[in-house]
């Protein structure tokens, strides 16, 4: 798969999964890197970049082994644009499947 | 690769941003890490996982308003750089008004010089002419008085003569470098 494609659509992964609840950094690029095959590295990039756009805030909580661990909690903005690209995801999807089906005319 | 190699590549391709930055980013590395162990995957492998270290730095560096952190501190200060406009602004007028005063003292003084010069020349050389004088004046008059009034004659005329060359070069350099030509 396409590395620019990819990247594209993990802002939509990462949203989704912050809006089923809070999750720390290694929760996130886990579970995206477990389905999708990335460099689990660019999760941080990402969820710093959207961080400073207002998609969600942090926040420490002590975990039961080691030291606190930084928590993503999608903010109002988040959701909002989570709703938003994942409409926007499955309508282009849609599109495109006409195309893969070949009775898109 | 082990966790120490991979922050200390990250660390080094991170240089350019904020120090407060790259320690936060640093943080989340370690952070991953550590849970990545907590789960049972060793440290080649989260690396593995992770990906190279300057494709994850590159995505950071490339953000918008990256460096804008580092250079905002100078910037809040947005009062003195203005007040410093303004105050350069009225500088440069009063430099100009300056210049030109200055310009018409030179040229004043050049004017000066063709007089200032001679008499300041003619009055360190007359000396020489008491000496002469001097000659037939010891001769008719031989006093200690009228050696002391001579020698004190010649010592003032000579000191006048260089005092007024001296101060006439001094106020023409002042006033050329003054004009700023």
């Amino acid at each position: 798969m396409n590395t620019q494609f990819k990247k594209g659509v993990l802002e939509l992964c990462v949203l989704s999964l912050l809006k089923q609840g809070d999750k720390y950094g290694y929760e996130l690029a886990d579970t995206v890197g477990k389905q999708i095959d990335i460099s689990e590295g660019t999760i941080y990039p990402l969820l710093k970049r959207l961080r400073a756009e207002g998609y969600f805030e942090v926040y420490l909580k002590e975990s039961t082994s080691g030291p606190a661990r930084k928590y993503y909690k999608l903010t109002q903005k988040g959701k909002d644009m989570q709703a938003h690209l994942a409409q926007e995801w499955q309508e282009f999807t849609k599109s495109v499947s006409t195309f893969i089906g070949g009775d898109g005319q | 690769m082990t966790k120490a190699e991979f922050l200390q590549q990250l660390q080094n391709h991170l240089l350019p941003l904020a120090a407060a930055d790259r320690d936060e980013i640093l943080a989340d590395f370690e952070e991953h890490f550590q849970a990545g162990l907590e789960s049972g995957k060793t440290e080649a492998q989260i690396c593995q996982e992770l990906g190279n270290p300057y494709s994850c730095a590159l995505q950071y560096l490339r953000q918008p308003g990256a460096y804008t952190v580092p250079q905002q501190p100078p910037k809040p200060a947005t009062e003195p750089p203005k007040y410093n406009a303004a105050a350069a602004a009225q500088k440069a007028v009063y430099e100009r008004r300056n210049h030109t005063l200055w310009s018409i003292m030179f040229a004043l003084l050049v004017v000066c010089a063709f007089g200032v010069y001679p008499t300041a020349v003619t009055l360190m050389a007359s000396p020489l002419i008491v000496l002469l004088i001097s000659i037939f004046a010891v001769a008719f008059v031989p006093t200690a008085g009228m050696v002391g009034f001579l020698v004190s004659l010649c010592v003032c005329l000579f000191t006048a003569g260089l005092f007024i060359f001296l101060l006439m070069t001094w106020l023409l350099k002042l006033s050329y470098k003054r004009a700023g030509f």
